[in-house]
């Protein structure tokens, strides 16, 4: 099993992508996310636990058309668009590993995110192919190791008693 | 699949909650929604139907620090158990780090645990995976009801594959065993991510070095 690894000037490439897009597009949040619904990028820089939630339901559902494609003849859909009131959301399929999740507010139009997500689109694929093709290490960051003072991954207060309470100190962000 | 970001400290690592139908698999990440400190978890999103039946799957993501220098977070799901919904459950599959199985220990679902088992095992397969080298536990929940069987049986049924998985005594609508199957499955996640990545380390600094 080999997992993605993203090195420090490919996270930042990649994020100057998608910020490009969410100006020019006038979008509220973009994320670049894989069909896992790990985020590789996002754009604004914010750390908003929803967008990690976001990503999973927008990748899940993502997955979902491409079953609905295979049903109906298709090879696959390469977007799916949700219009909402005042906020909608397209779903673009840049290869099939990765997604563009784009969010929009109606002082935008989906033709403007179609088009600039398309140019987006253009931009990530060799960069995407690299970090799809890459070795998944590089030596400059040495190998993991666990904090050794945790006897558990997480630390939980006995089922009926502590309910609720934090049982470790909060933990850094950002 | 695990994600690195070197340029944020994150490790991303997925977890599937697997196993029959209403087996407890949403009970389990409904208590540890219910237990994390806020910091530590996010929301619980459950797609159900009206019956609170899992249509599509549970999500929730909790981090720890337990990676020097990283924010390891963990992203639980939870597959729904109906035999209808088997594409569903391969959609999920994909891409997982490790496995909770979920059995339920009544007598009565020994056949639908059997069957559950041996239907993950097919869509590892379907993803180009081994059952055997998958971090996997099993759960034996439902404890606390009568006309259960005897956990040593239910290993013997379900635990026999090449490598023997861990096997945890649960009653996850109380939280017993729940905490315990969580720690066990990610550090197996853990075990096996650092020995992959470190012997790849170690190649590169040979490579480099010679």
């Amino acid at each position: 099993m080999t997992g993605l690894t993203l090195d420090i000037e490919q996270a930042r490439a990649l994020n100057r992508v998608v910020t490009d897009l969410l100006v020019q597009a006038e979008a509220s949040v973009v994320l670049l996310t894989d069909i896992g619904g790990n985020v590789l990028a996002q754009a604004p820089q914010r750390n908003d636990p929803h967008l990690q939630t976001m990503a999973a339901l927008a990748a899940g559902a993502f997955s979902a058309t491409r079953e609905l494609a295979r049903l109906t003849g298709e090879t696959a859909f390469r977007s799916v668009s949700h219009e909402g009131e005042q906020t909608s959301l397209f779903v673009q399929s840049l290869n099939e590993d990765f997604l563009l999740v784009i969010v929009f507010q109606r002082t935008t139009t989906l033709g403007l995110v179609k088009l600039y997500g398309r140019q987006a689109a253009t931009d990530l694929a060799p960069m995407l192919g690299e970090v799809r093709h890459q070795a998944p290490v590089s030596s400059a960051f040495g190998p993991f190791t666990l904090d050794e003072t945790s006897a558990a991954v997480f630390d939980l207060p006995a089922p009926g008693s502590l309910r609720g309470r934090a049982v470790r100190p909060p933990l850094r962000t950002g | 699949m695990s994600f690195v970001n070197f340029d944020k400290k994150e490790i991303n690592f997925k977890v599937v909650y697997y196993g029959p139908p209403m087996g407890g698999k949403t009970s389990n990440l409904a208590y540890l929604h219910d237990v994390m400190p806020a910091e530590v978890r996010g929301d619980l999103t459950m797609l159900s139907t009206q019956q609170d039946r899992t249509l599509y799957f549970d999500f929730l993501p909790l981090q720890s620090t337990v990676i020097k220098g990283f924010i390891s977070r963990f992203q639980l799901y939870t597959v729904p158990g109906q035999p209808i919904y088997d594409r569903t459950r391969r959609i999920v599959l994909t891409g997982a780090d490790g496995i909770v199985f979920v059995a339920d220990s009544q007598w009565s679902q020994m056949t639908s645990n059997a069957d559950s088992l041996e239907n993950l095992k097919a869509n590892l397969v379907s993803h180009g995976r081994s059952f055997d080298t998958t971090p996997l536990v099993f759960q034996l929940n439902k404890r606390d009801l009568p006309d259960i069987a005897p956990a040593p049986y239910m290993e013997f049924l379900l635990n026999r594959g090449a490598t023997k998985a861990d096997c945890v005594e649960a009653t996850a609508v109380k939280g017993n065993g729940v905490a315990e199957t969580l720690n066990r499955i990610c550090k197996m996640v853990l075990a096996q991510f650092i020995e992959e990545h470190n012997m790849k380390v170690s190649v590169v600094r040979r490579a480099e070095s010679a």
